[in-house]
């Protein structure tokens, strides 16, 4: 019998439920585990909650990615979030449950967080979380079926594209101007350009637009 | 019947109007013209009825030729004396030839009057007249004729004892006859040159002119008695100068001649009146009272009144010699009656000399009266003189006159000219100025419309970019709220354990599954929100397109516009921006003014920092190479090469027109 301390992260109750619901049916099937549930709804509280504890005190973090950001605005999201887990608790697991379902940001979450699980909201069942959370705790790779077929194209392509060039192509998807870019990515806007270019040679579309490079960054799951 | 009545009355009324109006009317018919102007010439040539003749003249419509009537008639009264008539046509014939502006003809009614003047004795008007004619025929350089007027000036001034003037005008005369060879004019110019010096007394000259008369008469074939007449004159001279000798043997040279008695009696009789004068005065009478008396009967019988005149002086000189004081008295009282009625006033004087030592007791009257008549011929010939003066002077006065008005005429063109060339100025200067002005109102106009246009765009981006962020507002109100919330609560729903019936159950599970669906949907619909962000360069294609739509409606034409992504559109080119949406602006206007296109496409590419915007039409297209380009085209080319950009114009009659317009941005 294992006593596991949880963390459920998530501003929204309803699916903080969700997850304990399904912890306690894990308890209640696998006499293995015993849950001490702490739950958070903020990123500030949370924050001080793993700082108050023991290093690593909690076993398994479930965390959202889409939390309002924190009172001193210097963890934006829970992406920021999870960064300073991973500093002051690296033992604890990190399950990240999302709705995001775009490609760059869960490539993000994998470059910045590489959670134990990855959870896409709209993936799971209680019957996915369950197994997902399983999975996690013995040291499985957790992934949602949209997680995993977009590993699947990422392992399969031959392109490679650093940060930056990922970056580009993001900030180009959400509509933002070229104009602009200079001031989000650290580059001139001729550097910008000659990257751009790059990026359309790797995808062979040299002659065609953006939209047609953004359409294939995306099938790519770069974005 | 009142209105019949009136077409009676209009009908005769008519005619008579007719008949006058056709009487009226000069005739034009070339027939009826020849009749008359035969008849005019018949009249003239028989000297018959001029009167006539100059009334059958006026029908004449024909101008050059009622004037070349006109002369010949008034020449025909001149003939005739018959002075009414005379001035009458020649004062129409100058109006005339004024008319006509034809000098010729107004010298020669000059010509006409002096010669009419002169035989009227009025020789003041006589020389007026003769002098116009001598300037008018200078004018058109009739030299024969202007040499001819000088002779008749010449001969009335030396009859007024102005022998100075006289023998000027001889000399100009002659120099003109000598170049034109005419031998007979020259003749009689000598010859009053001769007669000018005998007056004054200059006989060796005199002597000399009239000797030099008889050589030019060598060259002249039909010599009449102009030999005679001259060797009569120099025997006067001589007579005059006392060589009484030389003087007989002159005029006997004459008499030699006999063919002279049949051909110029009246010269006969003078020669012999002379040569038998000559004789008494050198004391030789033997015969003289004979000749005499025979020179006076043929003088009787010509009615030489003048002649008469001389040879009774003759005769009472004669008497007076030979002691007969009565016949002497008689004679010299018939000479000096004849001489007063014949107003000779030489006669008049040389009789009243001779009655003062033929009748002494009477001498000292005839001498008074001798006196007085020379004093009053003095005043009467100095006044002319003066007159004739005067009328030099005049022209004189008249050419100064006439110069100082050509000066101040070309002072006036000169004037004028620089007036209006400064008042063209002015005006040039003037249209130039509101040229100006409307350059700079239509400059400040398209600052203005630019200004407009570029709050239109801001306009159009502030409105795209609210619109953005409220589609991004709810997209993430759907997808982070929304969605989770759904989630939650199918999650929720999941982990009841709930019992009941099987076919409750699937439904359950179903209702779940449906909403795992919903919940995709929602974030389709979030993305899709966010997705459409991607074409932000919406809103300056959309400020195009309600162009293009909006003409498309004026025009009546289809239009498709096509436009590659470019980070162009994100640029705040407003300046480039604007410029385009003007050049659109007007090759629209363009295409709707002239090509009655059906299609119109626009294309907007990039290439290497270039915009490159292709304008299609299909209409009728136009001559690119015409040289005159409408305005439309200009304000094109002058936006495209504001921009530094190139314009292509491809116009084809059948195809239409491709207008490809290259601009550089990203400089």
């Amino acid at each position: 019998m294992q006593k596991l301390n949880i963390l459920i992260i998530d501003d929204h109750p309803q699916i903080a439920e969700s997850f304990k619901l399904a912890l306690l049916k894990i308890a209640k099937n696998d006499s293995r585990y015993d849950f001490i549930i702490s739950e958070a709804v903020s990123i500030d509280k949370s924050y001080s909650l793993i700082k108050q504890k023991r290093k690593s005190f909690f076993d398994l973090i479930f965390l959202d990615i889409k939390l309002p950001k924190s009172k001193d605005a210097k963890l934006l999201s829970g992406e920021d979030l999870g960064l300073e887990i991973r500093k002051h608790s690296p033992d604890s697991k990190i399950i990240v449950a999302t709705t995001y379902n775009d490609n760059h940001r869960i490539n993000n979450i994998f470059k910045n967080l590489n959670p134990e699980g990855l959870l896409i909201k709209n993936d799971l069942t209680p019957k996915v979380l369950i197994h997902a959370i399983e999975e996690a705790l013995e040291g499985i790779p957790a992934y949602t079926k949209t997680v995993k077929r977009l590993l699947r194209t990422l392992a399969s392509n031959d392109v490679s594209l650093d940060y930056v060039d990922r970056q580009i192509l993001y900030q180009l998807s959400i509509g933002t101007k070229m104009v602009d870019l200079p001031d989000i990515i650290p580059m001139s806007i001729g550097g910008i350009e000659r990257r751009k270019r790059q990026i359309k040679e790797a995808f062979d579309v040299s002659k065609q637009d953006d939209k047609v490079l953004l359409a294939i960054a995306k099938e790519k799951g770069f974005i | 019947m009142l209105k019949k009545n009136k077409h009676l009355i209009l009908i005769p009324f008519s005619l008579l109007l007719c008949f006058f109006t056709s009487c009226n009317k000069k005739i034009s018919n070339s027939i009826e013209k020849e009749s008359i102007n035969d008849s005019i010439n018949y009249y003239i040539k028989n000297n018959k009825r001029l009167f006539r003749a100059k009334v059958l003249n006026d029908i004449i419509d024909n101008d050059t030729l009622r004037k070349k009537n006109i002369l010949k008639i008034a020449f025909q009264a001149y003939k005739n004396s018959d002075s009414l008539l005379f001035k009458e046509a020649n004062a129409e014939a100058l109006q005339l030839s004024i008319k006509l502006n034809d000098t010729s003809g107004i010298a020669e009614t000059h010509w006409n009057s002096g010669s009419f003047y002169a035989k009227q004795e009025v020789l003041d008007s006589a020389y007026y007249h003769y002098f116009q004619a001598h300037k008018y025929y200078s004018l058109i350089a009739h030299e024969n004729y202007s040499a001819k007027m000088l002779y008749n000036m010449a001969f009335i001034q030396s009859r007024l004892k102005d022998y100075t003037s006289s023998e000027a005008k001889l000399f100009q005369a002659i120099s003109i006859y000598k170049k034109l060879g005419k031998d007979i004019s020259l003749h009689r110019c000598y010859n009053a040159l001769g007669n000018n010096y005998g007056e004054i007394g200059d006989f060796k000259n005199s002597i000399e002119y009239h000797n030099k008369s008889i050589t030019v008469l060598d060259r002249v074939k039909n010599k009449k008695s102009y030999y005679e007449r001259s060797l009569n004159d120099i025997g006067l001279a001589y007579q005059m100068n006392k060589d009484y000798k030389t003087s007989i043997q002159s005029f006997k040279k004459a008499l030699g001649n006999k063919a002279i008695e049949n051909q110029d009696v009246n010269l006969y009789a003078r020669l012999k009146d002379n040569l038998a004068y000559s004789k008494l005065l050198k004391g030789d009478e033997l015969n003289i009272e004979k000749d005499f008396l025979e020179a006076l009967r043929i003088r009787d019988s010509l009615n030489d009144i003048s002649g008469i005149t001389v040879s009774k002086r003759h005769l009472a000189e004669y008497y007076l010699i030979n002691k007969d004081t009565i016949k002497a008295l008689d004679y010299a009282k018939a000479s000096s009656n004849l001489s007063y009625k014949a107003k000779n006033n030489n006669a008049i004087l040389t009789s009243l000399l001779l009655l003062s030592k033929i009748d002494i007791k009477n001498s000292s009257d005839y001498l008074e009266k001798h006196v007085e008549l020379t004093d009053s011929l003095q005043n009467y010939e100095r006044k002319l003189k003066n007159k004739f003066a005067r009328i030099s002077f005049e022209t004189d006065a008249y050419i100064e006159k006439s110069e100082k008005l050509a000066l101040q005429k070309s002072l006036i063109i000169t004037f004028g000219i620089a007036i209006v060339s400064i008042l063209s100025l002015l005006y040039f200067i003037k249209i130039q100025r509101s040229k100006n002005k409307e350059l700079q109102q239509e400059q400040l106009q398209q600052q203005a419309n630019e200004e407009i246009y570029k709050l239109m765009l801001k306009q159009q981006s502030k409105l795209e970019e609210g619109r953005l962020k409220e589609r991004y507002r709810i997209s993430e109100e759907l997808h982070d709220g929304v969605l989770g919330k759904i989630f939650g609560a199918r999650m929720g729903l999941g982990f009841l354990d709930l019992k009941g019936d099987q076919e409750d159950l699937i439904k359950q599970q179903q209702y779940i599954e449906d909403l795992q669906i919903i919940e995709e949907e929602i974030r389709d619909i979030s993305h899709e929100l966010k997705n459409e962000i991607l074409s932000t360069s919406k809103d300056y294609i959309t400020l195009i397109e309600n162009l293009v739509a909006e003409k498309s409606l004026i025009g009546k034409f289809q239009y498709d516009i096509k436009s590659e992504e470019s980070l162009f559109w994100n640029q705040s080119n407003e300046t480039i921006k604007i410029n385009v949406y003007r050049i659109i602006q007007e090759v629209l206007q363009n295409i709707i003014k002239h090509s009655k296109a059906k299609q119109v496409s626009l294309f907007f590419n990039f290439s290497k920092n270039n915009l490159i915007l292709i304008v299609k039409d299909d209409g009728v297209g136009f001559d690119v190479l015409k040289k005159n380009k409408g305005i439309g085209l200009i304000n094109l080319q002058s936006r495209v090469g504001h921009l530094k950009g190139e314009l292509k114009i491809n116009s084809d009659l059948k195809t239409g027109t491709i207008i490809d317009i290259k601009i550089p941005y990203n400089q």
